[in-house]
């Protein structure tokens, strides 16, 4: 038994050699950070020369703290909402820009994926300048159209904030689903149409009966990455309300960096990053199931 | 197979556990210095306006006046400053000089990262810095940071438009709100109000909350404080509700505040005030090279006074200056750095040109700028500076203010009692918690 494993080794030694510099970088990049980040979750701490061991303290906590509950609420709200819109305008773009009878295809193509060539960063700030309530263009813009009588503090008003965050986030990122989505159009037979045709469905019928089924394993995929992307989202929201206003847009990312760079907390910032992580973890394990139970 | 990558795994995660983990003592602390010297520092000036220029003039020339000593500058903005230094810290690779501030010293200090400088000084340099300053600048005993500059708050107001209605500089918060009402004003006869009387930073972060606690210590309520060895907070008590109803009513009842008063951070405001849009302002000094830069033409329009009082006035200590790391090799030139920027000379400069104070008692003496009476306010601040709690904590408690504000402005018919007695709740929970 020894012989043989041994004799397995030095066989396989070469393919151990070259998988090795990959293994280690995995592991530097993802592993050891992930383990480092549980670590710190048991501890008191300020990184740098306090480090109390508290055990699960606070898990314990955090499972009743309601303002941790309430930026969980938040950011599944603000998953959904961006999520929804996405999978909406990707759709409803991919099936315009499959039609061979569209003519310029190449240029609307390369517009839609503008938004996302350019960084979080600078999509915030050009977003938190439209919306301004002194200056913003869209106030201008709605004031000259007399649609409204008073600049409307978009940003600044609690029923007005998440909603204008998450349709800036849905511009920013719906051209990728645009383009998952027309690679896989491309993918349904044409044949299909045919025969559901002859069956004598409609354009909704084709819609639901072929294009649907036809794209679906690409959809969930998408929508399933999607979903843990948006549930971590950062750079966006802090850049166009820091959480605010009160906390409207207080997602659990912000409640994270909150907790860790501004209160020094990094031990409990740490167990909320985990919380995080399980819950994409049971999210990406539903979708699997979702999927595998749909045969895709 | 699976055991095998599995043990690689192991392996990877012990060896980087043991060494990565370890390798908070950097070669630079182990290897020998040979030749010249390089100085790193980490600063938030050269990320600033008008500032950055002349703080890159400062290093110049110290550079050209000590040839044997390199500068290796890296900026930072203000608000991300006590991040990077905290990264910069944990990872072990703290700058020989970095940026300190009245915010951040509490939490620096308590990490260990701040050398103690009174050694490196004699008895007349240390009796030059300003009492107030130098308060503000110890921990138990050790002067942690080294002062460079100080922007003290002071309301800012519109002289011209003041005098035009025939009012003086308000002396109290009544007086400020009576004004802010008077200058508030249709200019254009539109129908519409465009001129307004107080700009108010109602964001949620460090400036909202601060100027908000100028007001609220006015109303004799302090958000923190320690007493008989514990620390305690007056939020919740009478006094405390009046101060948010006053600040509140600025914008819901009075409407002597722009629109988005909420999103309109310090750099928004100071905007409004060039663009003559607001007539008053509470602003540390700062600002006034601001103003200035994007409206030349409000030179001799504008005057300061000191924040306005209740039954108290209060103006928090405001300081901006270095610490030097503990483990750098090069303490002696970093202490020298830090000095020729604070120097005299430089400060009388820097106060010129950025509108910032010194914080030694012969430049400001000497300063013929700063005896103007655009300054009135800022110097009288300046020498009122009171220490602000410097509790772990007091960013959450200030963070907790800025939320119950919020909250009072964006929905009017809220109890306000009830809503600053539960901030009150909530403040006592984190002091609790941190017990």
């Amino acid at each position: 038994m020894i012989k043989n494993t041994t004799d397995r080794l030095r066989q396989n030694s070469l393919g151990y050699i070259f998988i090795f510099p990959a293994l280690f970088v995995l592991v530097a990049m993802i592993v050891y950070p992930m383990l480092y980040g549980i670590g710190i979750s048991f501890f008191d701490t300020n990184l740098v020369n306090k480090w109390k061991f508290i055990g699960l303290k606070y898990y314990v906590r955090l499972l009743t703290d309601e303002n941790f509950g309430r930026s969980i609420v938040k950011t599944l709200i603000f998953t959904f909402g961006t999520v929804a819109g996405r999978t909406f305008l990707g759709l409803l773009f991919a099936t315009i820009l499959v039609d061979k009878r569209i003519p310029f295809k190449p240029l609307f193509r390369s517009i839609i994926v503008l938004p996302w060539f350019f960084p979080d960063v600078v999509i915030g700030l050009l977003w938190k300048w439209l919306y301004n309530t002194n200056y913003g263009l869209i106030n201008h813009l709605l004031l000259g159209l007399n649609m409204i009588k008073a600049p409307v503090e978009w940003l600044s008003n609690s029923s007005t904030a998440m909603g204008a965050v998450i349709l800036v986030s849905i511009w920013k990122g719906f051209s990728f689903m645009v383009v998952m989505l027309m690679a896989a159009l491309q993918t349904v037979s044409q044949d299909l149409y045919e025969a559901a045709e002859i069956d004598g469905c409609g354009r909704i019928g084709k819609f639901l009966h072929v294009t649907l089924p036809g794209i679906a394993p690409v959809l969930s995929t998408t929508v399933m990455l999607e979903s843990m992307w948006s549930f971590k989202h950062f750079t966006l929201i802090w850049n166009l309300t820091y959480g605010g206003p009160v906390d409207a847009t207080n997602v659990v990312s912000i409640d994270i960096y909150k907790t860790g760079f501004q209160y020094m907390r990094f031990g409990e910032s740490a167990t909320r990053a985990v919380y995080v992580f399980i819950i994409v973890i049971v999210i990406s394990l539903l979708q699997r199931k979702f999927k595998n139970s749909k045969g895709y | 197979m699976k055991k095998f990558t599995m043990l690689v795994s192991l392996f990877c995660v012990c060896a980087f556990l043991a060494f990565g983990a370890g390798s908070k003592e950097t070669p630079q602390q182990v290897v020998k210095e040979a030749g010249p010297i390089t100085l790193t520092i980490l600063t938030t000036a050269t990320t600033q306006n008008p500032e950055g220029p002349l703080a890159q003039e400062f290093f110049d020339e110290f550079m050209r006046l000590n040839p044997e000593i390199k500068l290796e500058v890296t900026g930072v903005p203000m608000n991300q400053a006590l991040t990077k230094i905290t990264t910069l810290a944990a990872a072990g690779s703290l700058p020989d000089v970095f940026v300190n501030t009245e915010n951040i010293i509490g939490q620096l200090y308590d990490m260990g990262i701040c050398e103690d400088l009174t050694p490196y000084m004699t008895k007349a340099e240390l009796e030059n810095i300003t009492e107030s300053v130098r308060i503000g600048s110890t921990m138990e005993n050790k002067l942690v940071l080294y002062p460079w500059y100080s922007g003290p708050n002071a309301l800012i107001f519109r002289k011209d438009w003041l005098e035009e209605k025939g009012i003086s500089a308000p002396k109290t918060l009544e007086e400020m709100r009576l004004a802010a009402k008077a200058l508030t004003a249709d200019t254009n006869k539109d129908s519409l109000v465009d001129r307004w009387g107080f700009g108010m930073i109602g964001t949620n972060d460090d400036s909202g909350q601060t100027r908000f606690v100028m007001i609220l210590r006015g109303f004799g309520a302090k958000e923190l404080y320690f007493q008989d060895g514990t620390w305690k907070t007056d939020i919740g008590s009478p006094a405390s509700v009046e101060a948010f109803k006053y600040f509140t009513n600025l914008k819901n009842v009075d409407n002597v505040v722009p629109a988005g008063a909420l999103e309109n951070s310090f750099n928004e405001n100071v905007n409004l005030l060039a663009a003559e849009q607001i007539g008053m302002l509470i602003a540390g000094s700062n600002s006034v090279g601001k103003i200035f830069s994007a409206n030349p033409g409000l030179k001799g329009k504008i005057g300061s006074v000191i924040v306005p009082s209740g039954v108290t006035s209060y103006t928090p200590s405001s300081i901006l200056g270095w610490s030097v790391n503990p483990s750098s090799k090069h303490k002696e030139a970093a202490v020298k750095f830090v000095k020729f920027v604070s120097s005299k000379k430089n400060a009388i400069k820097w106060v010129e040109v950025t509108g910032r104070i010194p914080c030694t008692n012969d430049a400001i003496s000497d300063s013929e700028y700063l005896n103007t009476p655009l300054f009135e306010g800022f110097v009288a601040g300046f020498k009122a500076m009171e220490q602000a709690p410097n509790a772990p904590y007091y960013a959450e408690v200030k963070n907790v203010l800025g939320r119950t504000y919020q909250k009072l402005i964006l929905n009017p018919a809220l109890d306000a009692t009830k809503e600053v007695q539960a901030a009150g709740r909530e403040i006592q929970k984190i002091i609790d918690n941190n017990k």
